[in-house]
């Protein structure tokens, strides 16, 4: 019993300090290692980060900083500059701090 | 267990959960908290290791972290592929450009440099052991450090005992096995980074998507007055 409370007060303290995540990051971490490391595996990681944007967006929860361009990214480097400069703007449109840098990739996609 | 080892026990982990929620009484992050950065630009990692995978599973496991503490993370493989397409194709390299040519590039408050002084797997009979020494060096976008911490960490991968030895043994022996021919890299840096970034020892202050930024900067304000003064 007593073994049972300090357990108890140890989970209970330890959840207070812990912070609730802010985003739900699907499989980026793994994914994107997978892309640098198993060529044959790039289409299945693009497809599996646009379903996580699906996902995202179709219960209305933002998407973790950086994530739409990173689809855009894969599109790109597949040579779909159309689908990348549509990636390019959604994650423009959420995160202001990205604005610049997007503009400048789509500029730079849109004059070519 | 008796009951004043109980008791010892509970007031050493209030004593070490408390001093991990408080904040500093020596403003070491003074220019920090002056510089409050909004976004942070995780350039590619410089590996001065052999193991070539090492960087960019360092790379992978980063945004993650530092989104999570409330920043804007910059799209860390368009970053790297857009470096590349201007050339800059060797970390190093990013790593020299002055941090005001890079930050303008991409209108970024902050900069993050990761490099990877070691990496090194250790393999016996039954288990592997890596260790490895990374440091991290946060910039704004002016070039003034930030924030700067170095992380020793040695790493076993965890195995959960099955009660008996034989059956320990062979799954020790199984891990070794699958650590030799792809060792266990994102689990390792994620524990590196998790330490840098989430410890009382060199508290990482929060960003402003973060639930406590205007808390956190509401006890700066009070515990150091004239510090957020421009």
């Amino acid at each position: 019993m007593r073994q049972f409370l300090v357990i108890a007060l140890f989970a209970g303290l330890l959840s207070g300090c812990v912070t609730q995540g802010l985003y739900d990051w699907g499989d980026y971490e793994e994914d994107l290692f997978d892309y640098y490391h198993q060529p044959g595996d790039k289409e299945r990681v693009i497809e599996n980060l646009v379903k996580h944007l699906e996902r995202m967006e179709s219960t209305g929860r933002k998407p973790a900083p950086g994530l739409l361009a990173e689809a855009g990214t894969f599109y790109l480097l597949e040579g779909d500059a159309e689908t990348a400069v549509d990636f390019y703007r959604q994650e423009a449109a959420i995160w202001p701090e990205s604005r610049p840098m997007m503009a400048t990739l789509i500029n730079n996609l849109e004059a070519n | 267990m008796n009951y004043r080892a109980i008791t010892l026990a509970i007031v050493i982990s209030f004593s070490v959960l408390a001093s991990g929620c408080a904040v500093n009484q020596v403003d070491t992050l003074a220019d920090f908290h002056q510089s409050r950065p909004k976004s942070i630009l995780i350039v590619p990692v410089v590996n001065k290791s052999t193991d070539v995978m090492a960087s960019t599973s360092v790379l992978s496991t980063l945004p993650r972290q530092l989104g999570e503490k409330g920043y804007y993370v910059f799209p860390v493989n368009t970053v790297k592929s857009l470096l590349e397409f201007e050339g800059l194709t060797d970390p190093q390299e990013v790593h020299n450009v002055p941090p005001t040519e890079l930050s303008a590039l991409f209108h970024a408050d902050s900069i993050l440099y990761v490099t990877i002084h070691s990496w090194t797997s250790v393999y016996v009979v039954l288990a592997t052991n890596t260790i490895v020494d990374f440091e991290y060096r946060l910039v704004a976008a002016d070039g003034t450090v930030l924030w700067s911490d170095r992380e020793n960490l040695s790493y076993s991968p965890q195995s959960s005992s099955g009660g008996s030895l034989f059956g320990d043994l062979i799954v020790m022996a199984l891990e070794s096995a699958i650590e030799r021919a792809s060792p266990n890299y994102l689990p390792l840096t994620r524990q590196a980074n998790q330490n840098v970034f989430w410890n009382s020892r060199q508290p990482f202050p929060p960003g402003p998507y973060a639930l406590d930024y205007t808390t956190y900067y509401q006890a700066v304000a009070v515990d150091y007055p004239g510090s957020l003064e421009q």
